[in-house]
């Protein structure tokens, strides 16, 4: 599938630019140094060696290592090792950053706050489609109301981004009203139990939530409800209507179903772009997830931990393009038969 | 063979648009026989798409006013509420045959769906009786089996066309209402719908308006014509007659600007262009564009004349001709 | 015929810009977006004329410049909102040369006690420096010694909140005096102006201080300044560091601006030739640019552009140049490109390439005119996306420090936990900036794409 080479080529890019200063080089050294040093201090005979003799063996060690992946060749070449790497998701270890477990693997750090965004970014952008479509479609049979007045006259406010939103949220549901907390996936401490915990992380998602629906609420109703209104101008409609479907049955399925792919492309590409909100929400709301960590490596500077991220973060795209895709295809004859 | 079917009295629409109030059809007034078939014919504009539209209710949203009565078998279908309309008349007394050219096929659809789907709607057939039954209305109109499960997009314009002509078949109608049905076809598939049409109504006894712009059409299938102008009929004939001896001096000067293989005659057209219906002009619509036109014709509005039991006409020349 | 010269009328003057800004006015909209701009604009060029760039910098990185301003301190106008009458800085100049002891008087009738208590010296002396005592009487006539000091150096300054035998000594006796016990802690500034009593107020009315010096030689001299820092200053406060926050917000003005516009100008110009270079030429340059478009909406924007800054420090316009790099071959393309498609059939392009027209030609001068007119309001809409980018980059603290924008505000606040102490003006006004400059571009879009896309007139 052309899309997994899209996704190599985009990691490759990825790492070039990270590599042209040189930090993915050094991340893969010290990974292969550190490995090294793991394996002979197992070694028994090893540890009977000077420490002298102990150094001279290590760096002859990783020196045979590094020609052997091929470490010392030029530029591009190496890119392409830290590509192997990237794509098996063997990203090194954190300078400075460990995961919860201990372990000071990027991927484990990454592996384990992973679920935390998925379930953010998953719960916002299903709410969301749903909310959108839906009262886009009421708001359609409206048309001129005061309604629909006062969701055209709001929807520029979808300009402002979520996160900003997120900000005035905090401000009033926390510093002043004290209600809802801040950030962070639970209370301190955590409560025991399996529903006292989900209740937790539920209470803190509602402001999370809340600003993300806010922010993309009335331009996604406005988008859709021209869409419906656009699709109901449709002959095949009036052609519904002179047979004698009732409304209902009309606007389902010969306003909706017809208009669902252009929708679904549209909130496909809206979906792509808010991984980027996504990132700065987790930062201000303090959610555990990925966006939390890339902000922690950066206060740290730890460059694999940022590399890593950035990775994943392309595989992530790459699973929202596909699923995107296959709904798509699902729902669009046209698609199916042509393409 | 006499029985009338449908009765259009002083029938009136309007529509609110940008400009003011649009008066596309005007005091329209007709009959239609069992059997019969009404051929409505005017120029692009002339309100016929409207008027047939009309006849079964389908008001676009700027509807204004509608006026009048539609006498279906003694009942007046414009004064029944909306439940009781679409769940015994539409569709099911009368129903409409749409120009293929229009995207009158939902695309995301199969088309056996769609010819099933009044069946489903109005007698609450399950899908399988209602596909079979559908099955057998497209065999009927010519799509073979391989085709039914197929959507609109695969098919070519003849197809779409006789689909849609099977949808207005399956709930077994009385009246067919024809809007403009072979206009973007080609000559050779024009004639296969037309013959088609022909067929149909022969078997099933249906009676047909047909609505169109090009009146060598209609000469084959028509038995009345009613000639239609800025919203208003301005001649209603048997067929027979409306070549012969047209009445009004519109129908003449339509009549003269059909080329004809034939004879050798000099292309003429109408001078002018229709009128606005938002400010039509005062008396007889026509008369702007009307080489024969009279004071009288300026102020006051023509009335009707009755030249024969079956001859109608709304211009102040008729009785003239007529008695010549 | 009138009918078609009333179109042709209609078409003309929708597309020059007098027509294009008759409308705009026309839509409520319209109107409050062009006044946000145009206020925008004013504040752009009273920012540049009075004062420099170089002087903003300077001031906005020096630590040195804003000594005698106080410390987050609100608004002068946020004082509203308390309802108590905040204190504001209070300069008083003393010279010896205006007599020994010299002595200064000023009146303190706010409702909250000053954060700070600073004396700044300037002497000029050779050989010992001078001694010095100083005097301060409340109104209600009680005179203590507030300091017995011999001078440092040339600069001296007298940080009194830190000093801490001063503190001391005004805890023990205040607290003596008062007798019975209080819930508060005794700081400098409090004990300095507060009422003796076991509530904490402040005692208003005229304040005194006195300068005694001794100086070893005749010539020498000695200047002081007394500053008691208030909790208001400014139009908008200042921050952590003393800066007054209006610096950052007047110069943010044309530096976020001219970032949101540059770079939403630079790619919507970029994305539309290539685009028109893909639909035109077709075959494998088309093919090239959708695979790069493919490439680009895998590459997760942010995180590279994060990587990119912290790793190789860049300045604000390297990172405009680096944000448009990889933003061109975004999904704005795909859009582009179906139009570019529908044009390229008219028949007045057919006709241009049958009288041999270059295909370079045919892209300039006829393509892109014709699909310009629906991506404007797209491109007049993104430019508060690039404006929020900017903030974005500054709260993840990997923008260059030195450069005084809205974003930077921002970081700072959050930084300092603005929101958790209550500086909440800190957060507020920047914001508020933000949110203007995003509805006025917005609307201004809003309103720009219901007169250039002919379909949404209808609805």
């Amino acid at each position: 599938m052309t899309l997994f080479l899209t996704v190599l080529i985009a990691v490759y890019l990825t790492i070039v630019i990270a590599n042209a200063g040189g930090y993915v080089d050094k991340i893969a050294e010290t990974e292969i140094r550190t490995n090294i040093a793991m394996v002979m201090r197992e070694n028994p005979s090893f540890r009977n060696l000077s420490s002298e003799d102990q150094k001279k063996f290590l760096e002859s060690r990783a020196q045979h290592e590094l020609r052997r992946r091929g470490l010392d060749q030029p530029f591009p070449i190496r890119s392409l090792y830290h590509l192997k790497n990237a794509i098996v998701l063997n990203l090194g270890r954190a300078m400075y950053m460990t995961s919860d477990s201990g372990s000071t693997l990027v991927k484990s750090i990454i592996l384990e706050r992973l679920p935390v965004t998925v379930l953010l970014f998953t719960t916002a952008t299903v709410i969301n489609f749903f909310l959108h479509l839906f009262l886009g479609l009421r708001l359609s049979r409206k048309y001129g109301s005061f309604w629909d007045k006062l969701v055209i006259s709001l929807s520029p406010s979808s300009v402002i981004p979520g996160w900003f939103y997120g900000i005035f949220l905090i401000m009033i549901f926390y510093s002043w009203l004290h209600i809802l907390p801040s950030g962070g996936l639970v209370d301190y401490p955590p409560p025991s139990g399996t529903i006292p915990y989900f209740l937790s992380v539920l209470k803190h998602m509602i402001l999370p939530l809340l600003s993300w629906i806010i922010a993309s609420l009335f331009l996604g109703i406005y988008q859709n409800r021209t869409f419906f209104l656009i699709y109901s101008t449709e002959d095949y409609v009036e052609v519904a209507k002179a047979k004698g479907l009732s409304p209902r049955q009309i606007e389902y399925r010969y306003i909706l179903r017809p208009s669902l792919p252009p929708i679904i492309t549209s909130f496909a590409l809206s979906v792509i772009s808010s991984w980027t909100g996504a990132i700065v929400t987790e930062f201000i709301f303090n959610w555990p997830g990925l966006g939390q960590t890339m902000s922690q490596a950066i206060s740290y500077f730890d460059a694999p931990v940022i590399v890593g991220v950035t990775v994943i973060y392309a595989y992530l795209l790459t699973i929202t393009i596909l699923i995107l895709d296959i709904v798509y295809a699902i729902l669009d004859p046209r698609m199916r038969i042509q393409g | 063979m006499d029985e009338i079917l449908l009765r259009v009295k002083d029938f009136n629409l309007s529509y609110r648009t940008k400009k003011g109030e649009l008066k596309a059809v005007n005091n329209v007034n007709f009959e239609l026989k069992k059997g019969e078939t009404l051929a409505i014919v005017g120029e692009s504009g002339c309100g016929k798409s409207s008027l047939g539209r009309g006849l079964i209710r389908l008001f676009p949203r700027n509807i204004n006013t509608v006026k009048g009565e539609i006498l279906l078998n003694g009942t007046n279908i414009l004064l029944l509420n909306e439940e009781s309309f679409r769940k015994e008349i539409l569709w099911q007394e009368i129903s409409m045959v749409f120009q293929g050219a229009m995207n009158s096929l939902n695309p995301v659809l199969k088309v056996l769906y769609q010819v099933a789907e009044p069946l489903m709607v109005h007698y609450s057939m399950d899908k399988k009786s209602a596909f079979k039954r559908a099955k057998e209305i497209l065999g009927l109109v010519g799509i073979s089996e391989a085709f039914v499960e197929r959507y609109s997009f695969e098919l070519s314009g003849g197809m779409k066309q006789r689909v849609i002509i099977a949808m207005a078949l399956i709930t077994n109608p009385k009246i067919i209402i024809l809007d403009e049905p072979t206009s973007a076809l080609d000559i050779i598939t024009q004639e296969n719908i037309i013959n088609l049409l022909k067929v149909l109504k022969k078997e099933l006894e249906l009676s047909y308006i047909f609505i169109t712009h090009d009146i060598a059409l209609t000469s084959e299938l028509a038995d009345t014509m009613a000639v239609m102008y800025a919203g208003e009929i301005v001649e209603i004939s048997p067929v027979e007659e409306f070549y012969n001896n047209p009445s009004h001096i519109y129908t003449k000067l339509l009549l003269e600007s059909v080329p004809t293989l034939r004879q050798d005659k000099k292309l003429k057209s109408i001078p002018g262009s229709p009128p606005s219906l938002v400010n039509p002009p005062q008396g007889c619509r026509f008369h702007p564009r009307c080489p024969f036109v009279m004071d009288i014709c300026k102020t006051k509005e023509p009335p009707g004349v009755k030249i024969s039991e079956v001859h109608f006409s709304k211009c102040y020349l008729a009785r003239r001709n007529g008695c010549e | 015929m009138e009918k078609e010269n009333d179109k042709n009328e209609e078409i003309a003057s929708e597309y020059s810009l007098k027509g294009i800004l008759k409308e705009v006015l026309s839509y409520k909209a319209g109107v409050a977006s062009l006044v946000i701009l145009c206020f925008f604009l004013g504040l752009i060029v009273y920012t540049v004329t009075t004062f420099p760039y170089k002087e903003a910098i300077y001031q906005w990185n020096s630590s040195n410049a804003h000594l005698k301003r106080p410390r987050n301190a609100a608004p002068l106008w946020w004082g509203i909102f308390s309802g108590k009458n905040l204190p504001k800085n209070i300069n008083i100049t003393f010279n010896s040369t205006e007599g020994n002891p010299v002595t200064k008087e000023f009146p303190f009738n706010y409702d909250d006690f000053p954060t700070e208590i600073n004396i700044f010296f300037k002497a000029k002396y050779s050989g010992s420096p001078p001694i010095i005592k100083i005097y301060w009487e409340r109104p209600d006539g009680e005179k203590i010694i507030l300091k017995e000091h011999t001078i440092r150096s040339e600069d001296d300054t007298l940080y009194l909140n830190n000093d801490f035998s001063l503190e001391n000594k005004l805890n023990s006796e205040i607290t003596s005096k008062i007798g019975s016990p209080i819930d508060f802690s005794i700081t400098v500034p409090r004990g300095l102006f507060m009422k003796y009593s076991d509530k904490l107020d402040v005692l208003k009315g005229n304040y005194k201080i006195t300068l005694e010096t001794e100086f070893a030689n005749k010539s020498d001299s000695l200047e002081g300044e007394l500053v008691v820092y208030g909790k208001l200053y400014g139009i908008a406060g200042t921050d952590h560091l003393r800066r007054p926050i209006h610096i950052a917000l007047l110069w943010g003005t044309p530096l976020d601006l001219s970032f949101g516009l540059g770079a939403s100008l630079s790619i919507t110009v970029i994305e539309l030739i290539a685009a028109s270079i893909s639909g035109w030429f077709g075959g494998a340059v088309d093919s090239l640019i959708q695979r790069l478009t493919e490439i680009y909406m895998v590459l997760p924007f942010l995180p590279i552009m994060i990587m990119i800054s912290l790793f190789y420090k860049l300045n604000m316009w390297s990172l405009l140049f680096v944000v448009i790099l990889l933003s061109i071959f975004g999904s704005g393309i795909k859009t582009t490109r179906a139009m570019v498609l529908q044009v390229k059939t008219l028949p007045y392009i057919e006709a241009a390439q049958a009288y041999g027209a270059s295909n370079w030609r045919i892209i300039f001068l006829y393509i892109i005119p014709k699909i310009l007119p629906p991506i404007i309001p797209n491109l007049v809409a993104s430019v508060p996306v690039y404006v929020f980018l900017e903030a974005i980059l500054a709260l993840f603290g990997v923008l260059d420090p030195t450069q005084p924008t809205w974003g930077r505000i921002l970081e700072d606040a959050f930084q300092n936990g603005a929101l958790y102490k209550g500086y909440t003006y800190w957060v507020l006004i920047p914001s508020a900036l933000l949110i203007l400059t995003a509805i006025s571009f917005s609307l201004l879009g809003f309103v720009l794409d219901r007169i250039v896309n002919p379909k949404l007139k209808e609805l």
